[in-house]
């Protein structure tokens, strides 16, 4: 394995981070709040970075290992680092707590250890600014971001799109153009303006602009951190509820798509099968809550609203709440938690099995069942129009083998280690691997993930990492094979 | 600029590499979706895949932003097909790769009326290669510049020989005037010298002169510049084919060993005055049997480079003087080098990828520069570039030995009304003149960068 070039990206990546942190510190600076919680990583993340990218390796040899370890890696030393603000902010809350906070905010799953022992509205605001923003760093990826702004020269001859790869999400990556920087940028150009647009429909609507921009970032992230202990639904204006629900759905909406809508193939893009599915799953889903739920509240519009709300965060694996929906009907609540699984569409901020994933799996199985009817008959699995690649097909088998895996071993450890209701148990652990936040009973809406021993929590981390990096990079990370000198 | 590249066979990768590492921002089609994989994996390019002689792949691939299309599937019909398509779309200039003889007769039906920009043929390039080569047997490689006026010739300085420790400026008044050794390549190291430079055995030197110096230069460094008079072709493929013919044209004997029956027939149904032979070309026996020691120059056209390494090197036991073979992997050719194999190397991908790369690179500066051609000699170690004497530059009319010029560059030659001047100290540019600058510095990009 070229060492020395994972090194160097690595040592890039923290620089980025560094670099992205200055924002929270001009946050502390105009709020009064103590500037040192974010000088001193700064400080560490810039001179490490420096450290490791002051010689560019001369063997730029750059293997598919290479990039899935780079993302791996990354990533972990991106939440050690990033959970250093909350560590030392001197509000007694213990390491593990604060790098589960951190892991929570990078993979965008908005599970909280906040509420009881420290509350939310005890954090100070640039803390909280931090904590949100480090759902929008980790949306879309804090690795394309740095290929965003790497220099030309350091990309020449590195096979970078393993990297690329392995941090985006959905079974197969398209570049929209023909450089990797350009990718890069394009994507985290409509990330921005979509950011900024929700920003400026927020701030219309009377939302302060500190609420406008953490309740924005927690959205575009598809995270869910919230600054209220009661999620949204505490801001109680109907106009924040359907802005955020809408773009919740937006940004579970494959990156592609907008930008094949802004070169003007709109009707190409309406023509996506993801997104018609994306479209019909949340319609389904809605209507079947509302019916539901609609003798618990009193008008249409409101019961329209909350469904409607929900199923946009859940699908989107967002995780704001405006009601309780721990206190919904059962019909309602498996919905919910079906929805978890499903996720937004490959290429979005969103978590989950993808929705991509989802149609390849569903035909494949229909696909068996001809085979049997007529076993000599030759079928292709169609997607998006085409043939579906043989190898794509097969890679999404095995991803969700291997993901049923780690849920069943994590459910497994969970129930083992610390004695939890069932309920619990299934629902903290896929709404960590499925980055979506809350779950139901003790970790739902209201609840929160403070309660459970060091070893679940950190089980909870490998989870969230696992479900943001679509399993392999991390599960690489801990292969012996990786290892071994060959 | 963007390019689109059709066809990611051994020319569409090879050429992919060249020009992304000039930064070019490149799509790749391709009907097979692993090829793609490959490709996208190894480069910073766009993959499409799909047929690139349709309409609708061809808009996947935004055809009509491009500057360049480049044609290089399997099938010549495709790539005459998907050049006229993209020409239609509104790519700017389209290339594409003929290989069949017989259209390749219709060539300039092709380029006018079809609209297609340029046509490569890798086995007739590789074909022009080793005719050169046999002409100089004495040169390793041959390359030609300003349309095939200015010959730059590859020699080696062998131990014991009288070149061996020679001053430069001695060299040029013993062995003639004209004669310009532009660089010298020392081990790893690519020079270029002045006259103070002393020659050592192993250099490898690159030489223009002209065609008559050459045979001078043979003859007066007393290098045994035995004329090639017999050749045995292995392999009887389409650089074969193209070989014997300009070969026989030059009055050799050709003698073509090839496998297949039917091959055989045609071959001497199209050249009746070339003998060909029915037989195995790795038989060593049917070699010897076909007079493989005496005839002066072997050339190993099989389509398996171990084959033909292994056949170039039996004739070399047999004293043939020059052996020459045909390499379809370019990663032997260094490999080649350092086992101290004397023939001679001729890469059909490498020579069209080359020739396509310096059509774009021309094209490229044609707009807003007077740079004509730009060439890598010496394993890319130095460049040859090809300038037009605009009014703006600053050193028309002055004596080269009077002008200032960058450390590491030479004025190789200089194109006055058609005729090839050699340059001395003496010699001076003149507007519209062309100029072949070789240097060692990198971007040079207009003729003013030569001087301090």
């Amino acid at each position: 394995m070229n060492g020395r070039m994972v090194l160097f990206l690595i040592g890039q990546m923290l620089r980025v981070e560094g670099l992205l942190m200055l924002l929270p510190l001009i946050c502390a600076g105009i709020y009064g709040d103590s500037l040192v919680p974010f000088l001193l990583p700064i400080v560490l993340l810039c001179g490490i970075g420096t450290a490791l990218t002051i010689r560019s390796p001369k063997k730029r040899d750059f293997s598919a290992k290479e990039g899935f370890v780079t993302v791996g890696l990354s990533w972990i030393l991106l939440s050690l680092f990033g959970s250093i603000p909350l560590y030392i902010s001197g509000y007694g809350i213990s390491f593990i707590d604060c790098f589960f906070e951190t892991v929570s905010g990078f993979t965008t799953t908005g599970a909280t250890i906040l509420g009881e022992t420290v509350s939310i509205a005890a954090l100070s605001k640039s803390v909280l600014f931090w904590r949100s923003f480090t759902h929008w760093i980790g949306g879309m990826g804090v690795l394309v971001f740095m290929l965003a702004v790497m220099p030309k020269s350091e990309m020449k001859n590195v096979r970078l799109l393993h990297v690329l790869r392995a941090e985006a999400t959905g079974p197969s990556v398209s570049k929209i153009s023909e450089k990797l920087k350009k990718t890069a940028r394009i994507l985290y150009s409509l990330y921005i303006a979509l950011t900024v647009l929700q920003i400026l429909f927020l701030l219309v609507g009377g939302m302060g602009l500190y609420d406008s921009l953490v309740n924005s970032f927690a959205t575009a992230g598809t995270g869910g951190f919230s600054i209220k202990d009661l999620s949204i639904g505490e801001y109680q204006n109907p106009y924040f509820e359907y802005v955020i629900a809408v773009f919740m759905v937006l940004f579970s909406v494959n990156f592609n798509i907008f930008y094949l809508i802004l070169c003007g193939h709109a009707l190409k893009a309406f023509k996506s099968e993801e997104l018609r599915w994306l479209f019909c799953i949340i319609a389904g889903a809605i209507a079947i809550i509302m019916i539901d739920i609609y003798s618990l509240y009193g008008s249409l519009e409101e019961v329209f609203r909350l469904s409607f709300f929900q199923v946009a965060s859940i699908v989107s694996t967002t995780g704001f709440a405006t009601a309780d929906f721990n206190l919904w009907p059962p019909l309602s609540k498996l919905i919910l938690v079906l929805l978890m699984f499903i996720g937004g569409c490959a290429g979005s901020t969103a978590g989950g099995i993808k929705i991509g994933r989802i149609i390849m799996l569903v035909k494949n199985g229909i696909r068996e069942i001809r085979y049997i009817l007529h076993p000599r008959s030759v079928i292709s699995v169609q997607y998006e129009g085409r043939k579906a690649d043989h190898e794509t097909v097969r890679s999404t088998t095995s991803f969700l083998i291997v993901y049923i895996l780690i849920f069943v071993v994590s459910i497994l450890v969970i129930t083992a280690v610390d004695e939890f209701d069932l309920v619990t148990s299934f629902t903290s652990v896929s709404a960590c691997l499925n980055n979506v936040g809350p779950g139901l009973e003790m970790v739902g809406p209201m609840g929160n993930f403070a309660a459970f021993s060091l070893p679940s929590k950190l089980l909870l981390c490998f989870d969230m990492l696992a479900g943001r990096l679509e399993i392999f990079p991390i599960i690489m990370l801990i292969s012996p094979s990786t290892w071994k000198r060959s | 600029m963007k390019i689109v590249i059709v066809g990611s066979g051994k020319i569409g990768y090879t050429l992919t590499g060249f020009l992304t590492n000039e930064g070019h921002d490149i799509t790749v089609i391709d009907t097979s979706a692993a090829m793609i994989e490959e490709i996208a994996n190894a480069y910073d390019v766009m993959g499409v895949v799909g047929n690139g002689a349709s309409v609708s792949i061809q808009r996947e691939a935004e055809v009509s932003k491009c500057d360049f299309f480049i044609s290089c599937a399997a099938s010549d019909e495709t790539n005459i097909m998907a050049c006229i398509v993209a020409k239609t779309m509104g790519a700017e200039h389209t290339i594409a790769r003929i290989r069949n003889p017989e259209y390749y007769t219709e060539v300039d039906f092709i380029r006018q009326k079809l609209g297609i920009d340029m046509i490569v043929n890798p086995e007739l390039e590789a074909a022009f290669e080793i005719e050169r080569i046999i002409r100089f047997p004495e040169a390793l490689k041959v390359e030609r510049f300003a349309k095939g006026r200015v010959d730059l010739i590859e020699l080696k300085v062998r131990p014991g020989h009288f070149l061996d420790g020679k001053k430069l400026s001695d060299f040029r008044g013993d062995a003639g005037n004209n004669i310009l050794v532009c660089a010298v390549q020392r081990g790893d190291d690519v020079m270029i010298p002045d006259g103070e430079f002393v020659l050592c055995a192993e250099d490898r030197l690159h030489i223009t002169a002209p065609h008559v110096d050459l045979v001078a230069l043979f003859r007066n460094l007393k290098i045994q510049a035995k004329k090639i008079k017999t050749v045995m072709l292995i392999g009887g493929g389409k650089i074969a084919y193209y070989l014997a013919k300009r070969l026989l044209k030059l009055g050799m004997s050709v003698k073509i060993i090839e496998n297949d029956r039917y091959r055989c027939d045609y071959l001497s149904g199209a050249m009746p005055k070339a003998s060909v032979i029915w037989g195995d070309g790795t038989d060593s026996d049917l070699l010897l049997e076909e007079g493989l020691d005496h005839v002066d120059a072997c050339v190993a056209l099989t389509d398996n480079d171990e084959e033909n390494i292994l056949i170039s090197l039996f004739a070399s036991t047999k004293d043939v003087d020059k052996t020459i073979i045909k390499i379809k992997r370019i990663s032997f050719m260094g490999l080649l080098s350092k086992i101290k194999y004397e023939g001679s190397m001729v890469s059909p991908v490498y020579a069209t990828a080359y020739d396509i790369l310096r059509y774009v690179r021309a094209t490229e500066n044609a707009q807003d520069s007077s740079l004509n051609t730009l060439y890598k000699i010496a394993d890319n170690k130095a460049e040859v570039i090809e300038f037009t004497v605009t009014k703006d530059f600053a050193g028309i009319g002055v004596a080269l030995k009077d002008l200032k010029t960058k450390s590491h560059l030479i004025i190789a030659g200089i194109i006055h009304d058609n005729t090839v001047i050699y340059p001395d100290g003496a010699s001076c540019m003149q507007e519209n003149d062309r100029v072949i600058i070789v240097t060692t510095n990198e971007g040079t990009g207009e003729l003013n960068d030569i001087l301090l």
